[in-house]
């Protein structure tokens, strides 16, 4: 009898431990989800201002992250919203901390594993830490797209990744080169003088 | 005796995935673990007959609470038992006369895998859509016939959207065309009038944790006139008229009738306190939130139940904020854990975005207005918080149609 209870008290407290590991995220994690910073947008339209809008409604996460880069190509501001559970709320919160003052290559550098180990994000939420890092890549992009600090190859692999994943319905591959290179020919207009010159930044 | 405590911890609304049992169900249950120990079917002495009775007791209890004689009670394990040997019992013992099966695309998953089994076994299956409001028509189920229509299993209630089927309607076509059917009555009994003979029902499954009775206790209530027959599914020593073998539990079935007498008892005002306790949560959150949508029909609808959307806030991420303080869920039980949005919404037709943020509430007999006060202050806050941060509300406030966006799915 005594055996039998103390089996039965074993199997209750790893019932118990595997409770708290799914339902109790880590400190750093609730407090990035219950006080985030740097929540807010910039002017989209400004020059020194990089926009990256990331994720979908449909798989139920959204983030918008802005990056400010002065003249010396250090990132002074950021800002982010975010559509998405928690953990998307917490990682994008923590980018905006950690991207202020780098580069834009150190923050382009940024991987999806140290924003999963600094907020121990459980396996199913690592996607919000990859959406993030995707949210800074993005934004930094839109930067130097806006400034004319990517080639014209750069801009043609970048368009032709990102209008493959959202092809409009009925679109063909026909349609899809044509909206690319439709991209790139109006970015090649607009900076036709920088075509050559790569992240300078 | 042990006092139930519901004032530590958070606030419980999430009565559809299970309720806590009433202390009258308890005190009814207790001799039966110990003193009257004996096993219903030991015909040879007291220990038996006393266990035997209070299991007749019960029996009449449940059949009384569904309009149902006590001959036409199978006692189960609970409700995903009940709906297996409904639907398969029935499909297999009147496989010669058709093997087509009309369900619905918002039935619980005991009802829908036990379906998914039959087509694996050659049956043909029928899942409905239900109308944008959440309702199984008769109509919808009259176009769907075949001649070689067996079974139709259609929920009474449905346990994300409360939504109530016009089960009588639907049961009255089924008699006309002499097709069996079956209804999960699970969210419905003690809740809403249901009654067999009013409704045509042929088969009809019930669970006791979900009214105020214990877990791991179910019930089949099997027509007898006309007979419907089943195989069983489960053979043994011919318990519960050979359709259920096993030893039955006799405490567990006890605290079922008690808690099928007390429902039936005290269903007409506890309905009406309910309908106050969700109205009054629905107008606070209305009042506080702009552009929030209650999924399926308000006024074919369990009392209990409010399932709503908040437009442009992830469903996750606001029953994070509310956690702590009040049990609710963003789906239902079965299906939270996962990232995927609820098949019950997405089946009413609404966008991802939508599916994506809906929470349910579930008021029970032990909920207060008090309660409804506090959650209510707490969804308004947090919902509030959460737009605040959503680029989704930012756009849709600028004037951008979210249709419009080129999005790039991950």
């Amino acid at each position: 009898m005594g055996a039998a209870l103390t089996t039965l008290g074993d199997n209750f407290s790893t019932l118990k431990q595997q409770k708290d590991r799914i339902m109790a995220y880590s400190d750093k994690l609730l407090d990035h989800y219950e006080n985030p910073r740097n929540v807010g947008s910039m002017d989209k339209s400004d020059d020194n201002v990089g926009t990256g809008l990331v994720g979908a409604p449909a798989c139920g996460d959204v983030m918008k992250l802005q990056l400010k880069i002065n003249d010396d190509g250090i990132i002074e501001d950021a800002k982010f919203k975010t559509f998405g559970c928690g953990s998307a709320i917490a990682s994008s919160s923590l980018v905006t901390e950690w991207v202020k003052g780098k580069t834009l290559d150190q923050a382009n550098a940024l991987k999806n594993a140290q924003i999963a180990e600094e907020l121990a994000l459980p396996p199913v939420k690592i996607h919000c830490s990859v959406l993030a890092e995707e949210a800074v890549k993005a934004a930094v992009y839109d930067y130097k797209l806006k400034k004319g600090l990517l080639s014209a190859a750069e801009v043609q692999a970048h368009e032709r990744k990102m209008a493959g994943a959202n092809r409009a319905e009925g679109e063909s591959d026909d349609d899809v080169d044509a909206r690319v290179q439709a991209t790139v020919a109006s970015y090649t207009a607009r900076h036709g003088g920088k075509n050559d010159v790569t992240a300078n930044a | 005796m042990t006092e139930l405590s519901t004032n530590d911890g958070p606030i419980y609304l999430d009565n559809h995935a299970t309720t806590p049992m009433d202390p009258r169900v308890l005190e009814a249950m207790l001799p039966y673990f110990t003193k009257i120990f004996g096993n219903a079917a030991s015909r040879n002495h007291s220990f038996g007959w006393e266990a035997e009775s209070a299991v007749e007791k019960a029996r009449e209890q449940v059949g009384a609470l569904i309009g149902a004689s006590s001959k036409e009670i199978v006692f189960t394990s609970g409700a995903t038992e009940s709906n297996n040997l409904a639907i398969k019992g029935a499909a297999h013992f009147y496989q010669d006369k058709g093997k087509h099966i009309i369900t619905s695309k918002i039935e619980h998953k005991a009802v829908i895998d036990s379906c998914r089994a039959l087509e694996m076994e050659g049956f043909t299956v029928t899942y409905l859509d239900p109308s944008k409001d959440g309702i199984i028509t008769r109509a919808a189920v009259e176009a769907a016939l075949r001649k070689d229509t067996v079974l139709v299993s259609l929920m009474w209630a449905n346990n994300e959207i409360g939504t109530v089927n016009p089960i009588a309607e639907i049961g009255q076509l089924c008699r006309e065309k002499g097709v069996l059917l079956h209804t999960d009555a699970v969210q419905a009994a003690g809740k809403v009038d249901v009654d067999v003979e009013a409704a045509h029902v042929s088969l009809l499954s019930l669970t006791a944790h979900k009214m105020y009775g214990p877990k791991g206790v179910g019930a089949l209530y099997v027509r007898r006139k006309p007979r419907v027959r089943l195989a069983p599914l489960i053979d043994g020593g011919g318990h519960e008229r050979g359709l259920r073998s096993g030893t039955l539990n006799v405490p567990g079935i006890v605290g079922f009738g008690k808690a099928a007498e007390i429902a039936k008892a005290e269903l007409p005002a506890e309905s009406k306190r309910l309908l106050g306790l969700r109205n009054r949560l629905l107008k606070k959150i209305q009042d506080g939130v702009p552009q929030t949508f209650v999924n399926g029909s308000l006024e074919h609808r369990l009392p209990g139940n409010l399932n709503i959307s908040f437009a442009y806030v992830e469903g996750e991420s606001l029953l994070m904020a509310l956690n702590k303080t009040v049990a609710v869920s963003s789906g239902s039980a079965c299906t939270s854990a996962s990232l995927e949005p609820s098949y019950v919404l997405r089946a009413l037709g609404l966008g991802d975005d939508l599916a994506h943020s809906s929470l349910r509430f579930g008021f029970g007999r032990f909920n207060t207005e008090a309660e409804v006060d506090v959650v209510a202050d707490l969804v308004v806050k947090s919902a509030n918080r959460l737009r605040e941060l959503s680029p989704l509300w930012e756009m849709v406030q600028e004037g951008i149609d979210l249709k419009t966006v080129q999005w790039a799915p991950h």
